[in-house]
Order: structure tokens, then sequence, then C-alpha cells
């Protein structure tokens, strides 16, 4: 789990990132929207480590910034926006994932093979297990991703934007995956301009605008809270209908 | 083509080592029985056959042999070794399959570190060898400096690299010009050679070879990370920039260990380590093990070439593998064209984490 409070950053241009108070417990999905420029993924790198932030941000008790990298990691696995696809095949990819755990020298043992098995399962990916990432589809190459962090065997994810690039059967799946990376236990943190899958697969959401969080909690509360339309531009409202594919729909401001 | 480090890639690189262990022997074996000097070839295999055996072998083979061919062929496989490892460390560690130590101006920032040295301190072998890796690693600092600094894309970091190269290669000109003395032979120092090799001015080279291929090796885990972006190998727990200067100082020993040896040798670093990733993907530790056994057999037959092609001449080895490079690094600019306009939808990279 995540518990952030009084969490700021500024940056050379003037941009501050203020951020109260934001907690992700395990078994949950956290979402966090805004416009362009709000500081979500901002505030995904001050978690990961990788932005200097003053104020707390703990994970699984411990603070961030006074983590080694490897300790950092086995807690916490990050995936940034848009992370390229190098020259490797989907297995190396996920086999990247239990770095943190075995160091520099060691090779994969029995444990690590398993784990790194499963976190291809779990993420759709293992018969596309010696496929090149070049000759996946962009929906295959996000749940190999997915699947590397997942085998970091982390209690907490952080992801940012991981529905760019798909198509919508694509966020349908990912949300759903997402879903069910929480039931497994994890804490999931994810940073998202898809408005409706992120009210929809979240059972909090944290609204941002200008650096910090204007409303945040349950998607009912958030969507009633009168913040979403100065936030977003668009307003959001539950979809009662079974048949539509997310439970919230856009609407005009 | 399957690139993990399970099933068929790893049986990929086997074959490769093998195959390039057996190379190795061959052209290693051809090179001691061919040569220039007044030796025949049959005279030479008989002669060696004698050593390897324990036969008279005679006065003059014997010092052909061991005072100036095995001491070459040595040298030749382990410079082009150094050099190949050296490159496929930069290659992985600034995710750019130009990157070279001729390329990235690590050659000649050794080499004019290595002249000043034997111009200030002609009596010591080893303050050479402490400057030329001096030399390398300024080098390689700049152009991983400069390169941040202008927004650290694959082509910035070939462009610095030229542009330190060509201000090294400035100062070791200046240097030749005004001192002549400061280098026996301008010219093998220059193009690069393996003439006059002798053991003792390898033995200085080859622990810190040693040294580095083994700390290269150690730090291959977390090479490949880079691979993914410095933001992802961050996430994976990856101390981005230990890491990457760890493995750039591994390439400036090796490189700056080579120069010291052979000279100015351009390409070998970047021909071997692209044509093994090509062939065993981009891991590091095998690749380390290819480029080793592959840039050894390499160096050691264009030599072979450079002894025999215009025979009784003898070419520099430098101008052969210019002759090689050349074309190689063009088709190399090709083909990353050609890849760059087939993935032209592909996302951008993340930022620097370190």
């Amino acid at each position: 789990m995540i518990a952030v409070s009084g969490l700021s950053f500024r940056r050379d241009e003037g941009f501050r990132l203020g951020i109260e108070a934001l907690d992700a417990a395990n078994g949950q999905v956290c979402a966090l929207v805004g416009k362009n420029g709000c500081g979500k993924s901002t505030l995904l790198r001050c978690l990961a480590g990788i932005l200097p932030y003053e104020g707390s941000a703990l994970v699984d008790g411990s603070e961030v910034r006074g983590l080694g990298h490897r300790e950092r990691a086995r807690r916490l696995a990050y995936l940034p926006q848009d992370p390229g696809c190098p020259h490797m095949d989907v297995r190396t990819l996920a086999s990247h994932g239990r770095y943190a755990t075995l160091g520099a020298v060691r090779t994969m043992g029995e444990r690590d093979r398993a784990l790194v098995r499963r976190a291809m399962e779990l993420t759709g990916v293992w018969e596309l297990r010696d496929r090149l990432l070049s000759d996946v589809s962009g929906g295959e190459l996000q749940r190999a991703y997915l699947a590397m962090i997942v085998a970091q065997d982390a209690g907490t994810l952080l992801l940012d934007e991981p529905s760019a690039h798909l198509d919508a059967r694509g966020r349908w799946e990912l949300a759903r995956l997402l879903r069910q990376l929480a039931a497994e236990g994890l804490a999931v943190v994810v940073a998202t301009h898809d408005v409706e899958a992120a009210f929809s697969l979240a059972d909090q959401v944290c609204l941002m605008a200008a650096g910090s969080v204007v409303a945040k909690g349950t998607p009912d509360a958030v969507a009633a809270s009168g913040e979403v339309s100065g936030a977003l531009g668009v307003g959001i409202e539950r979809q009662r209908d079974p048949r539509l594919l997310w439970g919230y729909a856009l609407t005009r401001a | 083509m399957p690139v993990g480090a399970d099933g068929r890639g790893a049986a990929r690189c086997r074959l490769a080592l093998v195959l390039g262990v057996v190379v190795l022997v061959s052209i290693s074996l051809a090179s001691l029985v061919a040569g220039t000097a007044a030796l025949g070839m049959r005279d030479s295999l008989r002669a060696l056959a004698a050593l390897l055996v324990g036969g008279d072998a005679g006065a003059t083979a014997t010092l052909v042999l061991l005072g100036v061919r095995v001491p070459r062929v040595v040298s030749g496989a382990c410079c082009g070794a150094a050099l190949s490892c050296a490159g496929l460390l930069l290659q992985a560690s600034l995710d750019n399959d130009l990157a070279s130590p001729g390329v990235m101006g690590v050659n000649s920032g050794a080499g004019l570190f290595w002249l000043v040295a034997a111009l200030l301190l002609p009596g010591h072998p080893v303050a050479r060898q402490a400057m030329a890796f001096a030399g390398a690693l300024v080098s390689t600092l700049l152009v991983y400096l400069v390169s941040r600094r202008a927004g650290s894309s694959r082509g910035t970091v070939v462009l610095a690299g030229v542009a330190v190269s060509s201000l090294m290669s400035a100062g070791i000109d200046a240097v030749v010009t005004i001192w002549p003395e400061s280098v026996a032979d301008r010219v093998a120092f220059t193009l690069g050679g393996l003439s006059g090799q002798t053991f003792q001015r390898l033995a200085l080279s080859v622990p810190a070879m040693a040294a580095a291929l083994v700390a290269g090796a150690v730090l291959g885990r977390g090479i490949d990370l880079l691979a993914l972006g410095d933001e992802t190998a961050h996430g994976l727990g990856l101390n981005v920039r230990a890491s990457r200067l760890g493995a750039i100082v591994c390439a400036a020993v090796l490189a700056a260990s080579a120069v010291s040896v052979c000279g100015l040798l351009g390409f070998v670093g970047l021909i071997v380590p692209n044509l093994v990733r090509m062939w065993a993907g981009p891991a590091t530790r095998p690749g380390l093990a290819l480029c080793a056994v592959w840039g050894a057999a390499f160096l050691v037959a264009c030599d072979l070439v450079a002894r025999t092609v215009a025979f009784p001449y003898e070419l520099p080895v430098g101008l052969v593998l210019s002759l090689l490079g050349a074309p190689f690094f063009i088709s190399l600019l090709v083909r990353r064209g050609r890849g760059r306009r087939s993935h032209s939808v592909a996302a951008p990279r993340g930022g620097d984490a370190a």
C-alpha cells in the first residue's frame, strides 16, 4: 500500500505539485485523472523515487526516498508511459521483472521462473513468450510490460497511461486485468486520460487539476462532487444500462 | 528470431561460441605459419609442430615464431576481443548500435593521452597505460555529457562522438607534427597495426582487459535493462546512472588497453558487436563472450589479410579494417533509416531517471 501526506515537488518552470493526502490500499485500484499537465505523471514519478519530493510518501510503511533501488523495486513496481519496443522477446522482457530480487550477478532460479510464468499467464502473454516485442500488437505489448512488473512481485503497482495506444477492446481488457491484479491483493495506482474506464474500474478516483487533488473518493462521490467539469472540461455520468461497456459515460460540461 | 535467455536463443549463443572458438584457433594457426619473414610455410609448420610437441624447431624458426608471430597473434586476439567487448558495452549502455570506441572518440582520446604520456614520461610504460585509460574515459564522458545536454537522442550521441573524436584526433596530429619523436612509427600508431608486438607490452594491458571484461559481465544483467529506457529500468530497481557509468568505464579500460598495444584501430568495435547482437540478441553477458571470441578471430584474420594480400609488402591492419568498416557503417545507417521509417509510429522513450 502507499500513503502520501504533504507531498510537494517544484519544477524550474514554476509548476508545483502539492498533494495533501492520498492513500492506495492493497486490493484496490486508485485512478488519477485530470487534464494534460495537471501533475498525474509527476506524482507517479515522485512515488517511484524518480523525482525528488518534499513531504512524505510511504510504501508499506517506509519512506520511498529512503529505500535503496532494489529494496524500493521489491515493494513498488512502476511502468512509465510509452515504455518503448526494445529488441527482445516477451519472455525476456517479463524475466527482467526479477532483476531487483536477483541482483547483478545471480541467475534465475526455479522460484523466479515460476513467478515469471505466473505473471505471463495472469496477463495473458504466456502463449506469446517467444515472440519478439516488435511482432506483437500494441495491446499485447502493454500486457507484456504488465507481465514484467507483475513478475516483480511488488505489493504496489504504479502505471502511467497504460491504455495509451490501445483500441476499445484493448482498453476494456486492460481494465479487467487491473481489476484482476487488485483482486490478487495488489495496490494499483493508475494515471490515465481514459476517464470512463477510470471511473468504471477504480475503487477510488483522485481528480487532479493544476498540481493538486481537487476531489477524491469513490467514483460516485467524485462524479457528484461538482468538480469534474472544472477539472476535465467534460462531465461524467453513471450508466445504468448493463449492455454498455463502461459504467460511466462522458457528458458535455 | 527469439532473443530470450532460454530456449533457442541460448542454443544460438552456444553454437556461435563453439564456432567462434574453432574459427579463432584455425585463423591463429594460419597466421602463425604465414608471414613475410624468411620462414616458409612448410618450415613454419614443421617448427610449430616441433614447438608444440617439444622437438627441435631450429634457432631461426624459434626466433621468428616466438619472438614475432606468436606475440603478434596473441596481441591481435587480445586487442580484437577488447575492442569488440568495448563496442558492445557502449552500444548496450547508450542504446545505440552506431556507438563504438572508434566512432565515440574513445580510441582517439586514449591515443592522445598515450602520446602525451609518451612525450612527458618516455620511460614509464605504466604511466602511458594509465594516461590512455584516462583519455578514453575523458572522451567517453565528454560524449555522454554533451549528448545529455543536447537531448540524449541516439543520433546526438553519435554526432557528439564524431565531434569529440575529431577534437582528439586533431590533438594527436598536433602532437606528432610538433614532436615527431613522441611516437616511433606514426603511421602504425594512427592507422593501427600489430607489427613489432612484444609480450612485455601486452603484459601491462591484459590484466586491465581481463578485469574490465569481468566487471562488464557482472554489470551485464543491469546493462540489459537500459534497453528498456531509463525510467523503466529505474522502476525495476536499477541504479541507472551507476550502471551506465560502470559500463562506460569498462569500455574505456578495454579500449585504452587495446589502443596502447595496437594503436588507433577503428571499426573492430563497431562491426563485431553489431553482428553478434544481430545473431544472438541484445543480452550483454552472452554478447561479451561472443564478442571476445569473434572479435579476436576477426582482428587476427584482418591482420593475416593485411600481411598476405600484397605479399611481400605488408599493409597496416588498420587500412584493411577501414576498407571493411566504412561500408559496414554506411549499411548500418541505411538499415537504421529503414527501421525508423517502418517503426515511425513507435512511441518515444521515457526521460532520464538518473
